[in-house]
């Protein structure tokens, strides 16, 4: 297969505060080929959302550090990419939706202001007035419905040079100039009456409607890889019913690579065409959306799965799964789940615990870190 | 607590009374091995405690040993000299140099009057922190208790939201004027003296008191805590102590420590300025005034009370700034718990920021 | 049916805005928010209403109107068949001592300078006056019976985890064995794990202890796993109110209908679904006349924007309300018809072609 869009290998990111070390995430690897959403599930603590940060970099260094690793995007590795060189990639690189649509839009600026400095980074850097990361060829053509060639998403230079580069400086862009473009953008995510949208605060809008301006924001650097983190979780439940059927469509008519951030297990089964599971900072399971849902292979998944809660109080008590996630500042040794794993045999507490590995008789890109991972089905 | 062990003297109560003893001086002493932990992990708290020991206990040492009552017999001194004594000066033909350079003699050289400046700095340091104390004090209590009001009692339509709304426009007519303009203003027409001076401060002192305090409250009272503590059934009177002052303490301790070393500026400013105390008294502000022209020809003599003016203003203002570890259990529970890594059967610290 | 323990009848609440000083001094009429619009609903002894809705439908509202942590604006608030609308000092305490509050906020109702045992004791010291002594005695007691260990006492609240904290409130509330117990979003805040063992823990305490629950929740698994009752809330009314297995399995009305089809079931395959409800919830500084749902309901008619629709019981069924003037007519509806499996066009003229 291809080179995939990002590529995380190993990575490894502690937090250092004064409390002790805490292993956030611990040799995580996953890749995202184009074209793909891969979403990630775990409960609060679970690491996701480091992943998220870390990923563009946008991690607090300290308290945060990475310990090891490497997250190769479009073929360079941001870990080793000099600091100054961070701003390029993200935007028109890698883009990000957060979770508090109310935090991540700035109070004291209209919506135009906001969107239309999206929209005016992105072009300036396609223009070559501004270096950077310019949109790769793999997504957003409206009317595109193939794949992406992983070729053309890997040709593209950090720097732009050559005369069309120079072409650019001839006039330069201002705000004014992307009213047109921003107005495209809100009616991208289907939001009425664009016009006196656009000249709003942040402040006289609803929670989903700053969500979808957020999603527009990002969408509107074109970027390569969108990270989402927790996008709905905010919001109220058919709202968020609609910016998911929002983004599903989306991801039907632009073909951009999101990883998808979630605590939701239904979210998840959504949106995502491939899933990692994390558990506290170990990625324990990751696959195809409906082979890890109808066969998990590690315990926490079946666990997770189990445990949404779906019966009547008639029906007697909901299964849950006993204890507590380990503090990350004290993991036990081997695999992380073993002390509330119902099929924990004394080989589990052995140090280095179980890898993430392809195992007989599934289907391929199936993986899971359990080394009992055929006798998961067989649990209640 | 322990003053409450008026009870019948049967066998199980007594033990009960000392195992609740016994717990209280468990409490006390983790409560003392926690501040020895915060203060070891913030070197510069532990400086700045280090100096405000030293320094509130040196000014009670000199509290009880006068050093101007040397000439009464006190068979000990704790400053080298008498800080009114005119000491004999040097005579170079008809022209005598009183004011000598820093020696082994005179630590922090003599003035122009041939006063030894270390006594006189050492002499002004209990009227100097006891006045800082006094007016933050002062400040602390009037305006904290106006703060609590005006915050607490605000619900619109009711007796508390009218004088809430006084407290505070009267609070704006003093904010609205420079302090420092304000107290010299006041110190002027009331006259030349140390305790004009001090009315001065404190008229002008409060109104920042107020002012931190309701925002505080403002921001306590509408914590869900609050609202549970109503809903249990806790009485107002009690939410305002047991909920909102513990958790306004924190800020208004703090401030009131840094708060010490500004009133001490402030009125060595009053001083400088020349309407503080009285010329002859020893006070830091006075003693820079005094000489504030010969800075150049005899820097030492402006340079020593300066720099004590400085050292305890940054002593105050180091402690201020770690009193907010050692107050907060959140920050104080953390930083033992580096230490020693062991901790309760739930202790489930997430990482900042790890919150997937 | 048997007497109410916990009732409140046409019930009002609205909160004021902040007003510039200008439309004071004019003497403008003011505008309130309508939290709860004439609502009537009770609790019985020994049972569970569930009261599901989206932010701004008014659940918590009404939760707090029955704690009496509002007063009505208009309506009555009863409990135990007293009328404790307007009680006000030691008389409302008296009330506190059979009313508890859980709080959806593990963390921030908690008071982060106090140890467990005071967090939890506080009922018990404001309305039994004991000693600190026998206080802390009774937490210790009392920690076990919601699963926390009894030598927790002395912690302080960022000590326990996100599921511990909750427990401590749910303790707090049953320190003063209250005959009802309030729970404000109590799972909201907590993963699905941990969600689990709370739902479980607060099921066998009903049974053990013969307490009534007012469920105020967002979270439809929640609600059905503990109500026997249910009332959808949206906007400030009652949209329906039925028995639990009635309304989740054959909701009535179509707010309810696309509040369950818009939870995100954990099977795969949704993929290709599109959710056919759009638009915004209305402002509840002005709401819109008729049905407060009409602007979003995919089966809105003339009658339902004009003309408001009571809480009736609709034709042919018994103890089943429902606010709709076609309830009848979308009684096969159901919420999975909602989504439709082709890209739903964005102003939701299809869904209004059926």
């Amino acid at each position: 297969m291809a080179e995939p869009l990002l590529e995380v290998k190993g990575l490894s990111v502690d937090y250092e505060v004064g409390a002790g070390t805490f292993h956030a995430l611990s040799d995580v690897s996953l890749e995202l080929p184009a074209g793909h959403v891969v979403g990630i599930v775990g409960e609060t603590g679970c690491g996701k959302s480091t992943l998220a940060h870390a990923i563009p970099r946008l991690l607090r260094e300290p308290p945060a550090r990475i310990r090891s690793g490497e997250v190769r995007f479009r073929g360079m590795d941001l870990l080793t990419l000099p600091k100054w060189k961070l701003p390029l990639v993200r935007g028109t690189g890698i883009s990000m939706v957060f979770q508090e649509p109310i935090n991540s839009l700035n109070p004291a600026f209209r919506v135009f202001d906001q969107l239309s400095e999206a929209v005016r980074i992105r072009k300036r850097r396609e223009t070559g007035q501004a270096p950077g990361v310019v949109p790769g060829t793999e997504g957003f053509d409206y009317s595109k419905r193939e794949g992406p060639k992983p070729a053309d998403v890997l040709a593209r230079p950090l720097l732009p040079s050559g005369p069309e580069a120079r072409k650019g400086f001839s006039r330069v862009l201002h705000r004014e100039d992307f009213r047109e473009d921003a107005l495209d953008y809100l009616r991208l995510v289907r939001i009425n009456d664009p016009e006196t949208i656009l000249d709003l605060y942040p402040h006289e809008l609803s929670g989903g409607m700053r969500q979808r301006i957020m999603i527009a924001m990002a969408l509107s650097e074109k970027p390569s890889l969108l990270i989402a983190d927790e996008p709905t979780s905010a919001l109220d439940i058919t709202i968020q019913a609609q910016v998911l059927t929002l983004m599903k469509e989306l991801i039907e008519e632009i073909r951009t690579s999101i990883l998808f951030i979630s605590h939701d297990l239904g979210v998840i089964a959504e949106m995502a065409d491939d899933v990692g599971v994390m558990y506290a900072g170990h990625l324990v399971e990751y696959g195809p959306v409906n082979d890890v849902y109808e066969h998990p292979r590690h315990p926490y998944t079946k666990a997770l799965l189990r445990s949404a809660p779906n019966q009547y109080k008639a029906d007697g008590p909901l299964p849950s799964l006993s204890g507590s996630v380990p503090n990350l500042s004290r993991l036990p040794s081997g695999c992380p789940f073993h002390p509330r794993c119902p099929l924990a045999k004394p080989v589990c507490s052995d140090d280095p615990g179980p890898v993430l590995e392809v195992q007989k008789g599934t289907a391929v890109g199936h993986v899971a870190a359990c080394y009992f991972s055929e006798e998961v089905a067989g649990l209640p | 607590m322990t003053a409450r062990s008026e009870s019948t003297g049967s066998g199980a109560d007594l033990n009960r009374q000392l195992s609740r003893v016994r717990a209280w001086i468990g409490q006390l002493r983790s409560g003392t091995r926690g501040l020895y932990k915060v203060l070891r992990a913030n070197p510069l708290t532990l400086v700045g405690f280090a100096l405000v020991v030293l320094i509130t206990l040196t000014a009670v040492a000199l509290v009880i040993v006068p050093p101007t009552s040397a000439a009464f017999g006190y068979p000990i001194s704790l400053t080298p000299y008498d800080p009114n004594a005119l000491l004999p000066c040097p005579t170079v033909g008809n022209q005598s140099f009183c004011a000598q350079p820093p020696s082994l003699e005179h630590f922090f050289g003599t003035d122009r009057a041939g006063r030894d400046v270390l006594s006189r700095v050492l002499t002004a340091l209990p009227l100097d922190l006891a006045i800082g104390f006094l007016i933050a004090g002062f400040a602390l209590l009037t305006g904290g208790a106006l703060g609590l009001i005006a915050g607490f009692w605000d619900r619109p339509g009711t007796l508390g939201a009218a004088v809430s709304l006084a407290i505070m426009r009267v609070t704006d007519v003093f904010l609205a004027f420079p302090s420092l303009v304000l107290a010299l203003a006041i110190a002027a027409s009331l006259g030349r003296g140390t305790i004009p001076s001090i009315i001065a401060i404190l008229l002008t002192w409060w109104p920042y008191y107020v002012r931190l305090t309701r925002g505080e409250v403002l921001a306590v009272k509408h914590q869900p805590y609050v609202t549970a503590a109503r809903a249990a059934g806790v009485a107002e009177w009690r939410i305002l102590f047991r909920h909102v002052l513990r958790n306004i303490a924190e800020p208004l301790v703090v401030y009131f420590t840094m708060d010490v070393g500004t009133v001490l500026v402030v009125f060595s400013t009053i001083s400088f300025i020349g309407i503080g105390v009285p010329p002859n008294v020893p006070e830091w502000g006075n003693m820079i005034q005094a000489y504030s022209d010969y800075l150049l020809i005899f820097p030492w003599v402006v340079v020593f009370p300066g720099l004590a003016i400085f050292v305890t203003v940054l002593a105050f203002s180091l402690l201020g700034d770690g009193l907010r570890d050692i107050l907060d259990p959140r920050s104080r529970r953390a930083l033992s718990q580096a230490e020693t890594a062991t901790s309760g059967p739930a202790a489930t610290v997430t990482a900042a920021g790890a919150s997937g | 049916m048997t007497e109410a323990l916990a009732e409140v009848r046409d019930v009002t609440k609205h909160f004021p805005l902040t007003q510039p000083l200008l439309a004071m001094v004019q003497r403008k009429s003011k505008d309130v928010i309508h939290a709860v619009e004439r609502v009537s609903l009770a609790v019985g002894p020994g049972e569970t209403v569930g009261l599901i809705g989206e932010s701004g439908s008014g659940k918590t509202t009404l939760g707090w109107l029955f704690a009496r942590l509002h007063e009505p604006t208009s309506g009555t608030v009863e409990f135990g068949g007293r009328d404790i609308s307007h009680l006000e000092g030691s008389a409302l305490r008296g009330i506190r001592r059979r009313v508890q509050i859980v709080f959806q906020d593990p963390v921030g109702s908690l008071d982060p300078r106090l140890r467990a045992w005071q967090i939890v004791g506080e009922p018990l010291q404001a309305l039994e006056r004991l000693r600190r002594s026998e206080v802390r005695d009774r937490v210790a007691a009392l920690l076990p019976t919601v699963g926390l260990p009894a030598g927790s006492v002395d912690q302080y609240p960022h000590e326990f985890s996100g599921g511990g904290r909750q427990r401590l409130s749910l303790a707090r509330a049953l320190s003063v064995r209250p005959e009802l117990v309030i729970l404000d979003e109590p799972t909201s805040a907590l993963d699905v794990a941990v969600q689990a063992q709370i739902l479980n823990r607060l099921v066998a305490l009903q049974r053990e202890l013969g307490l009534s629950y007012l469920l105020i929740t967002h979270n439809v698994a929640a609600v059905r796993y503990v109500a026997d009752r249910v009332a959808v809330m949206y906007l400030g009314k009652i949209a329906e109110l039925g028995g639990v297995r009635d309304v989740l399995e054959r909701p009535l009305h179509p707010y309810t209908k696309a509040l369950l089809a818009a939870v995100p079931a954990p099977e795969p395959g949704r993929r290709k679904t599109r959710y056919r409800v759009t638009g915004e919830i209305p402002s509840l500084v002005h709401p819109p006349p008729g049905c407060s749902f009409a602007a979003r309901c995919p089966f809105v008619i003339d009658r339902c924007r004009t003309e408001e629709p009571l809480l009736r019981i609709p034709e042919g069924m018994e103890r089943r309300w429902v606010a709709c003037h076609r309830a009848e007519e979308l009684v096969d509806v159901r919420p999975a018809d909602l989504l439709a499996a082709e890209p739903a066009s964005g102003s939701g003229s299809a869904a209004r072609a059926m």
